[in-house]
This record gives C-alpha cells, structure tokens and sequence, in this order.
C-alpha cells in the first residue's frame, strides 16, 4: 500500500526554483534513500512532506488523504515523524524529557488538567515515561536518561532526536542526515540502529550523503539533482545509472 | 523520585517556613514586605512560565496587575459586590484581554509580543491617570473594601500575610504540576526550537497563547489581593517601570525555573529598602549588585546552583562510567 504519495511538488524561494516536480511515493514498510548533490532540494522536500513549507504547487498525499499545505503539528499527529539536519534537540531537557515531548502527539491533556494535575495527566505521565524508556532502549541510551541533553556526545544527540521522532510512534519517520557529521564509529553505530529500524518494519526516508549506508539500508534509492528526480529504483539500478554518475561525478567520467 | 514530587517536597518545606514566620515575626512592617514579595512571586511565577518555559517575553504585565487592582476595587466599590467575586470577574477580564493581545501577536514569529504588551501597558497607565472621574486619576483610589469572610475582615497586615500566601504556595502548586506535564514539556520544546516542536505536532501558537493568558491572570490575581489589602491604589504601582522590574526578578532568580520566581521576587523587592541607607548612591548599588548577579551567573540565582550541582553530577558520572580519577 502506498503511505505516502508526492505528486509535481516545485517549491520557488523568491525566484530559486528549490524543486522543479518532484513526483515519488513511499509505500509502506521501505526504506526510501534520498540522495543527490548539495542543494539538490532533498531538504526542501522533507520540509514541504512535514508541513514546515507550503508547495508553490503540486500535491501531497497521505493514506490517500491530499494533505499539501498542512502546518507541521497536524502532519505531525496524522504520523509523520521527521529529524533536522542540525539535530534541533532541546539543549536544556533531560533526554528523558526530550523523548518524552515527543510523546506529545499520543497524549491529550490540556493545560486545565494539567495545571491541577488530573489523575488522566498522571495516567498519561507514566505511559509517556514507558514509552521513552522503550525507545531510550532502542537507541541505547536508557542510562543516560537523565543526562541534560546539552552534555551528549553528537552522536548521541543524534540518537535521541531519533527517539524522539520514535516515541510518537510515526507510520512514517524522516531521517535528514543522520549520520551527517559523526566519526566513523558513530556513523557504524547509526547504521546498526537503522539496521534495526528496519527489522521493525518502520516505513524511512533516509536523506544521507555516506552512500555506504545508504546502499546497506535502502529498499530504493530517490536520486534528486536540482531539484528534479533523476533516478528511482533499487540500490544496483541507481549505482549503475549513468545520470547519476554524470550528477555526482561531472561531465567527463 | 519524579521532578514533581521533588518540587512538592520543597513547596512543602517553603509552607512550613512560610506559615512559621508570623511565630517570631510580629512587626507590621516586615510582614507588609513580605506580603509584596508574595504578590510579585505570584506575578513573577506566572511571568516564568511565559518567559522562561515558553521563551515569550511581555513588558505589560504591570497592566494585568492593574487590571486585577482596578476592576476588582471599582467593582467593589461601585457596585458593593463582594471583593471575592470581583477578583473572579477581574481575572475573566484579564484573561480576555490577554487572549485579545495574544491571538494575533502569538502567531508572528519574532518579537511582536514584547511591542504589543509594551503598549498595552502604556495605554493602561494613560487610561488610569485620564479617566479620572472613574479611577480617581494620579491622586489614586481609596477605601476599596476588604476580603471578608462570614464578617470577618482581612484587616491587618497578618491577616492578609495568611491569605495572599495561601495563594501564592497555591498558585506556586499549580505552576509546578504544570512545568512537570505534557504542556510543560510542550513550553519548553517551542522555548527551545519552535520548528522542531511543530514537527512533534505542538501547536505551538496555541500553547503560546494558553501560557501568555495564565500568566494575565495570575498578575490580575495578584493585582486584586493588592487592592483590597491596601485598600488604596494609584497608577504609579502599574506603570512600564513595575513591569520591567518583574521580568528583572525573573532573570536575576533564575530564568526558567519557578524557584527562580521566588528568589528572584525575595531578592529584589525589598533592595530598594534595605538600600536606603546608602542615600544617593543607592540606584549605583542596586545596578552594581544586579550586574554582578548576571556576570557571575548568568542563569540567575536559581540556575547557577542547579549547573553547580548538574557538574557535580556528570562528574560523578563520568567517575564511574570510566573510573578515572580526578585529581583537581
């Protein structure tokens, strides 16, 4: 079944054309690489798919709902879950509380019950404690919970933004770099957890420049080159394709 | 031992301190400051969940806090309602007001809120002082009724030291079971990176709004026990400068923490006093003790404990996970 559906999505920045038409889909259960140059408009994809940016035009579907233009709390509660580049964690939580802000969308205590404390806001405090532990778990950070987020290694960081996006339990997650910036045992690590998420059928898209990575853990490969689609298909097919040689490599190769 | 049971144990502690200083302390004076600093710690409470969870600065809450003196004295004046009920219509109006300034600034990005409150606040004073023939004008308002109970009036300054805590340790309760839950995390999570909360399906105009109308309220609370406490109000109480000194109390006690409000509002509102016998020079000493406050903790009083103890904590941290030994 497709999840998602992306139909002639442009996206004009003041006169840079950012994406000129970009038509995928994602179906449910793969992982789908997004690779391309910098600036290729990757970004700017998942930004319109998560509801940051509006499209100049094209369409965005969910579940076969269009949902184009949606602002980002709504794609958010509908389950699309995504990480940032510049991992945007929350420096002063705990990282037990960083994951547990992620549980926001599965909790529905407002600020009254929360003000007096509500015997639901305490049912919802401990399911939301469960849950990041469960997913502290999975990233193997559960005993650093406590630790303020600022203190982390990056790489750490990166994991928990990660369980963070999880803790919400997404239909879809949208990795954008996630090993970007990490040493080499860091992005081994990355790699295992991906590994993981894709053991537990978690349906990714995974932005990501070490190609490595993006060949272990992709069903399919989305090659983006300003800002139009250029090759989609399995990892062999893309590696393999001459525009995307000629897009990573230059004219004479 | 959850953050919230943690805070309730201190809220507890600071009850028992609270409700045992009338025992040795019998002077009318200190009481009456005491009895400030309460008011300003509900302000400056309220004002920290703005600020300091929610990353949204006013400069008007000292129009709130007029607003609660004002419509609750004139209300009970006028129309002989009972003080009790018109601090409730006061905190309604408040509130409105505030949902009215929020709704539209809240979903800027950038600063807006900082300008609108700043000229709601002016608007509000030049009312007062204007509008004479309702609120007395510069001279003030006198013989606002007292609270009473069953004929029982708030009458002295011990009085109404029971009753303006009872609210602020409840109001300090409240605040806590707030910062501790789903919509805590939320303030906090948009105070942080507003995008990366939206993505977490914050809707992070909403709980901006929600916060910057809790924190009116709170003011307009406050500003009602000062009414019919003193039973005498004047508009230099609610001008810009009271403002600006509430948002100062929130960053010299600890921007970010609710225990900040309460140092920082315990700190600063009887320096000025205590100030006094250095006459002229008083304002330098009071800027100089600010600037060293900010220098050598930057956090504010609260959070320059709470880092001490933070380092302290990762260093054991790091002591076990690697058994290193630190020497110095």
């Amino acid at each position: 079944m497709e999840l998602l559906e992306v139909r002639g999505l442009v996206k004009h920045f003041n006169g840079v054309r950012a994406l000129k038409g970009i038509s995928f889909s994602l179906r449910e259960g793969e992982i789908l690489g997004m690779i391309g140059p910098n600036g290729a408009g990757k970004t700017t994809l998942v930004n319109i798919v998560s509801g940051i940016y509006r499209p100049t035009s094209g369409d965005v579907f969910f579940q076969g709902e269009r949902v184009t233009g949606k602002p980002s709390h709504a794609m958010a509660r509908m389950g699309v879950a995504r990480t940032f580049q510049h991992i945007q964690i929350f420096p002063e939580m705990t990282v037990l509380e960083n994951v547990m802000a992620g549980y926001h969308i599965r909790g529905s205590s407002g600020v009254i019950p929360c003000l007096f404390h509500f015997p639901s806001v305490r049912r919802e405090e401990e399911g939301a404690v469960k849950r990041a532990l469960e997913v502290l778990d999975l990233v193997g950070l559960r005993d650093k919970a406590k630790w303020p987020a600022f203190a982390l290694p990056y790489g750490d960081q990166k994991k928990v933004v990660i369980a963070r996006a999880l803790s919400g339990n997404p239909k879809i997650l949208m990795l954008d770099e996630p090993a970007g910036g990490l040493n080499e045992m860091e992005t081994q690590e990355m790699g295992e957890l991906l590994e993981e998420l894709r053991r537990l059928g978690i349906t990714l898209v995974l932005i990501e420049h070490d190609m490595t990575l993006v060949m272990d853990v992709c069903h399919r490969i989305l090659v983006i080159h300003h800002g139009r689609r250029i090759a989609l298909g399995d990892p062999q097919g893309v590696r393999r394709d001459p525009q995307v040689i000629h897009a990573y490599l230059g004219e004479n190769v | 031992m959850s953050p919230l049971t943690r805070d309730r144990i201190f809220l507890s502690a600071l009850g028992g301190v609270v409700f045992s200083i009338p025992l040795v302390l019998k002077n009318p004076y200190y009481l009456n400051v005491l009895n400030i600093v309460g008011l300003n710690v509900l302000v400056v409470a309220g004002l920290t969940l703005l600020i300091g969870y929610a990353g949204q600065i006013s400069l008007g809450h000292g129009g709130f806090y007029a607003m609660g003196a004002y419509i609750s004295a004139l209300l009970a004046i006028n129309l002989g309602w009972s003080p009790w009920i018109t601090t409730l219509m006061a905190m309604a109006a408040t509130g409105v007001t505030a949902l009215i300034i929020g709704i539209p600034t809240l979903r800027l990005k950038g600063h807006y809120l900082v300008m609108a409150t700043l000229g709601f606040n002016l608007i509000v004073y030049i009312l007062l002082v204007q509008l004479d023939n309702l609120t007395g004008g510069p001279s003030g308002l006198p013989g606002i009724p007292l609270y009473t109970v069953a004929g029982w009036g708030f009458n002295t300054d011990l009085k109404c030291y029971w009753l303006i805590w009872a609210l602020t340790l409840g109001g300090l309760f409240l605040a806590f079971n707030l910062v501790h839950s789903r919509m805590g995390r939320a303030l906090v999570a948009i105070r942080e990176s507003e995008v990366a909360a939206g993505c977490l399906g914050i809707e992070t105009w909403k709980c901006k709004t929600q916060v910057f109308v809790l924190s009116a309220v709170m003011a307009s609370l406050a500003g009602s026990l000062y009414a019919h406490y003193m039973t005498f109000i004047s508009p230099k109480t609610f001008d810009i400068f009271y403002s600006i000194e509430v948002v100062a109390m929130v960053i010299i006690g600890g921007i970010g923490s609710l225990w900040g409000a309460l140092l920082g509002s315990a700190f600063l509102t009887p320096l000025p006093q205590l100030l006094h016998f250095f006459d002229e020079y008083k304002d330098i000493i009071y800027g100089a003790i600010f600037m060293g406050v900010l220098i050598f903790s930057p956090q504010g009083l609260v959070g320059g404990l709470v880092r001490l103890y933070q380092k302290k904590r990762l260093m054991s941290q790091f002591k076990r996970v690697k058994g290193i030994k630190w020497n110095s």
